[in-house]
């Protein structure tokens, strides 16, 4: 029963968790976005997804969230006409990776977003605990 | 040679004079200190209960949160006075009682 | 009249524990603002919980069968009505469900801080100093 306030801090640092990797799958993407092939006809880089699930916790009632799988993004990949490229193929064109770099950032600011509503939840769990204590003196 | 007025006080006339001031049976004068003290209590108990109210209705979530504050302000208040005057009125009737007689 | 329990910390104490599981329910609908599928929740009303309507009541399979005159005391959590949903199902408002963070931390704050004028109080009329 150290529990109640407590169990709900672990909720949001399973929210703050969840988040962190995905901003990290998020820069990622954006460090690899001209990520090619090294040899002729290969695949470059692909775009990474996140996926989210919910574990219920009976004793609170509260849900926690975990990273269920970094996927692939397999969606088409754009082309580009440059013989020269290690990676062309025999007609001369080059796969590019499929991260579109004004998702990833908009993508970067919900998760900062959903971040700091974790962090301030946490944080107004925090006090709620402290004034309990308070009660005492 | 002057004699020294000595004060000569029964322990008897002493817890009389308590008595009348607890019962509240003032001699009848306006502004007596038994009619004062009546008084601080009624005025404890009043805003005791109305503190009472407004909390219960804050804490069940109603309220309205300056009044909740103000109540609670007023009783705090009355409640140390009243007090205050208690331990005195406690205090001066253990001096009277410790007077050599 | 037992002088330890006294009607309003016992309803301070049952307001507080509702806050304390509210804050639970919060950070789970929160933790799971981008979780496909998931409908943010909430806990029923203390007015409601006060007036019996408690989590767990007795279930009446027979005519004879008494209803539950003691209310359970245990809040029931419920699904949110459904709103606008991204398209991934995902059901929950992150403005929404902050204002309701903000909100039980507030109530939370001043029925802590009228026990604690009580508790002041009562150490005045003793004579303790507080």
């Amino acid at each position: 029963m150290a529990g109640d306030l407590s169990q709900t801090m672990s909720v949001s640092a399973s929210g703050m968790e969840a988040q962190t990797v995905r901003l990290r799958v998020i820069a990622q993407n954006i460090a690899n976005q001209d990520t090619t092939g090294t040899t002729p006809g290969a695949d470059p880089y692909r775009r990474k997804t996140v996926t989210f699930e919910t574990t219920l916790d009976k004793a609170v009632g509260a849900d926690t969230v975990s990273v269920k799988n970094v996927g692939v993004d397999n969606s088409d990949l754009p082309q580009r006409y440059d013989p020269a490229n290690p990676a062309a193929d025999a007609k001369g064109y080059v796969k590019l990776p499929n991260v579109n770099t004004f998702l990833e950032v908009m993508d970067m600011r919900e998760a900062e977003r959903s971040y700091s509503a974790n962090l301030s939840v946490m944080q107004a769990t925090r006090s709620m605990a402290n004034r309990t204590i308070e009660m005492l003196k | 040679m002057t004699t020294i007025p000595t004060l000569v006080v029964t322990p008897s006339a002493a817890a009389d004079a308590y008595n009348q001031v607890a019962r509240g049976s003032s001699s009848g004068v306006p502004g007596s200190f038994s009619a004062t003290i009546s008084e601080a209590i009624a005025q404890a108990e009043q805003t005791g209960h109305a503190a009472d109210d407004q909390s219960m209705q804050a804490i069940s979530g109603g309220g309205n949160l300056t009044d909740v504050v103000t109540a609670l302000s007023h009783a705090e208040m009355t409640l140390q006075t009243v007090t205050a005057i208690r331990d005195r009125v406690v205090q001066a009737y253990q001096d009277i009682m410790k007077m050599p007689i | 009249m037992d002088p330890t329990r006294i009607p309003l910390f016992d309803l301070a104490e049952k307001r507080l524990t509702w806050t304390a599981q509210r804050q639970g329910v919060l950070a789970g609908n929160i933790a799971n603002a981008n979780t496909p599928g998931y409908r943010a929740k909430d806990l029923q009303s203390f007015a409601s919980l006060l007036s019996g309507g408690g989590a767990i009541a007795p279930a009446q399979t027979q005519p004879g069968h008494l209803s539950g005159t003691i209310p359970s005391g245990v809040a029931s959590v419920s699904k949110d009505p459904p709103q606008a949903l991204s398209l991934d199902g995902n059901g929950v408002a992150l403005d929404q469900q902050l204002t309701k963070v903000a909100d039980t931390e507030t109530t939370q704050s001043l029925v802590t801080q009228i026990w604690k004028a009580y508790v002041g109080m009562f150490n005045t009329a003793l004579g303790r100093p507080s």
